[in-house]
């Protein structure tokens, strides 16, 4: 058999998102019978490189070849045309229909009918054998297809949504951090799966925040960072190296910020025994004033669950909360408001903004009742008020009449601040507040967030970019499956450290730097 | 200014007031009299008051397909309650109405389209109950506030101005109102941002009903009667004066000035129809017509009009 090789190539990538520029040049190249690990940081641009794959997103500039061809019209590059290469992917994110049974979402799409008839009535009973028999080929013959997916566990339905890749019949297998919520026992079914493939001569490309996983898994890995390769390793992989490339170097640094002098007080916001999930570690902390904590860790290991937690817009196992050094009890946004306690959500489009409103009445939402007497606001203080702050945050000046929709993201993030900074807060919870805007606002709302902290703010912030936190924070929390992994301080706060600890690789660390566990 | 911002259905309504206003005076000179002027203002009465009601629920996110038979209760009510305590009475049925529907809306979570559907049936069936035809009596003084003028301005200019003024500062100069507007346009930002979105929502639909019981005393003053079927399509019309007056069916936008113009433009339209003698069914078909080409312009402008680009998707296409 001549082999084409490589399977996949995929050249000069480019790939944009507004302000930000997921992927700068990227390239791939995997061939047949080849484990392929993609690995970097959160927004290294290792989920856009498997979409553009699979056809989720078409690619700025670029190319790729599948099987030696390439890919002429990639303007009309889909998930319909990837499929039909046989390339099939598999997401973190379950894309299974929950009222299903098993047999019919492995089939989806791909039935046959009576006949053999594409069209043709579909015949359950021969649909259900066909299922039985896939799932025991795989050896997961406890998964019953007759079950409804809604009513399975997170990590069979991850399985039913591997299996039904494999009914695709793939010949380029594409696993999203398809891992991350499988128990061991199914990473090892898995593992017997992805060698199978592999003798069959498919190509397999995975992601995967387990290093684990990818010495076990992966003949050679691609590393990616801020959206471009930064090199290549083949197995058995040197882990230290691997960090290094992952993680980069720093040019500029920021004037550290050390923690304010001595325990002053009493903290302006405390967590005692704060339970994320059933079953995980306890997290306690205080923050003081003129403190700014960062969170960090790999994207979706609890670092929001635990600032929606302090707001009160999320409901954790058990906590108890103090603001002032008083319990809060039943915790809600409104009450926590009401304490001083103030939030910028992720999302600023569908949690804080009202696109809609004005600048003026988004800026003004949370503070009316401080510019109004006996329900009665007082507009002309709500304009100079809400003038004063936005040219203070360089917001574009002049029209706070317009609706928020006419900002850039930018300027509509610094907006979500003024309507924030307007109630005069105490505590600032702000929730991955750099995500999508360009440099220079970055640049502005780090100088916002330390002006914040010297007038005596106690600030919270949770960046997926861990180099944000750098420079920034005086402490940081490391959160690795729902609970604190790590808590790092001043002189330690560095790229190497922070990946090192988000990778919960503490005891690989032979840099003499101390990881306070907790 | 720039174009784009009076391409906004929010302003649509005025051009189109102007002009059909135009058109009729050329057609009918006689809409220029003191007497053709009062009759516009009192023919559009019930609909403002409406329209006014249902806009407050779009604008906050919801929708209310019970407020005609609102109407019909709470005009049933009066004219059916002896003594001075029917006026009293049909408020606080108009009130408790809405409130009902605030409640099952928002507390037991139920869809606003189904709930208001159903709770309407019910509403027209107790006003059947209590008046199957019509009839009854409503006290002298209702008629006179619906009919009588106060040298050449009709007394109910004057509680219309009332009513206006009133919403105006509820919605424009207290926060509450400023919190309509932000549970309609982000309930989840509402929400975030510290506001009883609950109560918000619960005081719009109440609002309705009180307005809508507004519109049923003065409809059985009007006639000096009451009957159960007054209010059946005023259901159809308060949609389209809010959305004719740029309340958008999305919630979070809407203003005071174009409800009242829409009500305006809804009479002389219905005028039209009267004056060429055509078929009084004609009103329906020109109702639902209306409302889907309202539908339909505002989709089109969306198209032509600049709009920032859509939020980045994360994963197109799940």
């Amino acid at each position: 058999m001549t082999v084409l090789s490589p399977f996949i190539r995929a050249e000069n990538i480019e790939k944009r998102f507004g302000a930000t520029q997921a992927l700068r040049g990227a390239a791939l190249d995997v061939g047949p019978g080849r484990v392929h690990a993609l690995l970097g940081e959160n927004g290294a641009g290792k989920s856009t490189m498997m979409k553009i794959l699979a056809g989720h997103y078409r690619p700025d500039k670029g190319s790729l070849t599948v099987d030696g061809t390439k890919i002429q019209d990639l303007a009309h590059w889909t998930t319909q045309s990837a499929t039909a290469l046989g390339i099939v992917a598999v997401y973190q994110e379950l894309s299974l229909a929950p009222h299903l049974s098993v047999a019919e979402s492995l089939f989806l799409g791909v039935e046959r009918g009576s006949l053999g008839f594409e069209h043709g009535l579909i015949r359950p009973r021969r649909r259900l054998e066909a299922a039985r028999e896939l799932l025991a080929s795989y050896d997961l013959s406890e998964i019953d297809p007759t079950a409804v997916v809604g009513d399975l566990s997170l990590a069979i339905q991850q399985m039913v949504e591997v299996v039904k890749a494999l009914a695709r019949r793939p010949r380029i297998l594409l696993l999203d951090e398809a891992t991350s919520s499988l128990p061991d026992g199914y990473v090892r079914k898995l593992f017997d799966i992805v060698q199978r493939l592999k003798k069959a001569g498919v190509a397999v490309i995975f992601v995967s925040h387990r290093l684990d996983e990818v010495d076990q898994f992966a003949d050679h890995a691609s590393i990616f960072r801020d959206g471009t390769n930064a090199g290549s390793m083949d197995a058995p992989f040197d882990r230290q190296q691997l960090i290094e490339m992952m993680a980069g170097h720093v040019l500029e640094t920021n004037q550290p910020r050390s923690a304010p002098a001595g325990d002053v007080g009493t903290p302006l916001i405390a967590v005692r025994g704060m339970v994320l999930k059933p079953g995980k570690a306890p997290i306690d902390v205080n923050i003081q004033s003129g403190e700014v904590v960062g969170v960090a860790g790999l994207e979706g290991h609890g670092q929001q669950e635990f600032l929606l937690s302090l707001f009160g817009a999320y409901r954790p196992v058990s906590a108890i909360l103090q603001v002032h050094g008083r319990r809060i009890r039943l915790a809600s946004p409104r009450r926590m408001i009401r304490q001083g306690v103030v939030l910028v959500p992720q999302n600023r489009k569908t949690e804080a903004l009202h696109l809609d409103l004005s600048i003026q009445e988004n800026a003004s939402l949370m503070s009316l009742s401080e510019i109004s007497t006996l329900g009665w606001v007082h507009s002309r203080q709500e304009r100079a008020r809400v003038s004063a702050l936005i040219e203070r945050l360089a917001v574009r000046k002049n029209r706070v009449d317009d609706p928020a929709s006419s900002l850039s993201g930018g300027n509509q993030q610094k907006l979500v601040f003024a309507k924030v900074m307007l109630t005069n807060p105490d505590v600032l919870l702000l929730v991955d507040p750099m995500r999508g805007v360009d440099v220079a606002t970055k640049a502005a709302l780090f100088d916002i967030i330390g002006q914040m902290a010297d007038s005596g703010k106690a600030i919270v912030l949770y960046s997926s970019d861990t180099s944000e936190l750098v420079g920034l924070a005086s402490r940081v929390l490391v959160f690795y499956e729902y609970h604190v992994v790590a808590t790092l301080r001043t002189p330690n706060i560095n790229n190497e450290t922070l990946v090192e600890a988000a990778f919960h690789q503490g005891g690989l660390n032979n840099a003499g730097i101390a990881l306070v566990t907790e | 200014m720039r174009v784009s911002r009076w391409l906004r259905n929010e302003y649509l309504i005025y051009p189109i007031l102007i002009g059909l206003l135009a058109v009729y005076v050329i057609f009918n000179r006689g809409l220029l009299s003191v007497f053709q002027i009062q009759s516009l203002i009192t023919s559009s009465a019930p609909y403002l008051l409406v329209g006014l009601g249902e806009a407050v629920v779009i604008i906050a996110g919801g929708i209310d397909l019970s407020i005609g038979y609102m109407v019909s209760l709470t005009c049933v009510v009066v004219a059916t309650t002896t003594g001075p305590l029917g006026v009293p009475l049909a408020l606080v049925v108009g009130t408790a109405a809405g409130l009902a529907n605030g409640i099952l809306i928002t507390r037991f979570r139920l869809s606003p389209l189904v709930t208001t559907l159903a709770t309407g049936s019910f509403f027209f069936g107790v006003a059947l109950h209590i008046l199957p035809t019509p009839g009854g009596s409503v006290p002298g003084w209702v008629s006179n506030l619906a009919e009588e003028n106060l040298g050449p301005i009709p007394i109910m200019a004057f509680l219309l101005i009332l009513v206006i003024v009133m919403a105006w500062v509820t919605l424009y100069r207290v926060p509450a109102g400023r919190h309509v507007f932000a549970v309609g346009d982000n309930l989840e930002g509402a929400r975030q941002s510290g506001i009883d979105d609950q109560r918000i929502r619960i005081a719009t639909y109440a609002v309705a009903g009180t307005l809508a019981g507004v519109a049923g005393i003065f409809l059985a003053g009007q006639t000096s009667s009451g009957d159960p079927n007054i209010g059946t399509p005023f259901t159809l019309n308060a949609i389209l004066v809010a959305v004719l007056g740029g309340t958008s069916l999305a919630g979070g936008v809407g203003t005071i000035g174009g409800v009242v113009a829409a009500s305006f433009v809804l009479t002389v339209i219905n005028d039209i129809i009267f004056l060429t003698n055509a078929s009084s069914y004609l009103q329906y078909i020109v109702s639902g017509g209306i409302l889907i080409g309202m539908l339909g312009v505002s989709r089109g402008l969306r198209l032509i009009r600049p709009v920032p680009a859509p939020p980045a998707k994360r994963v197109p296409g799940r």
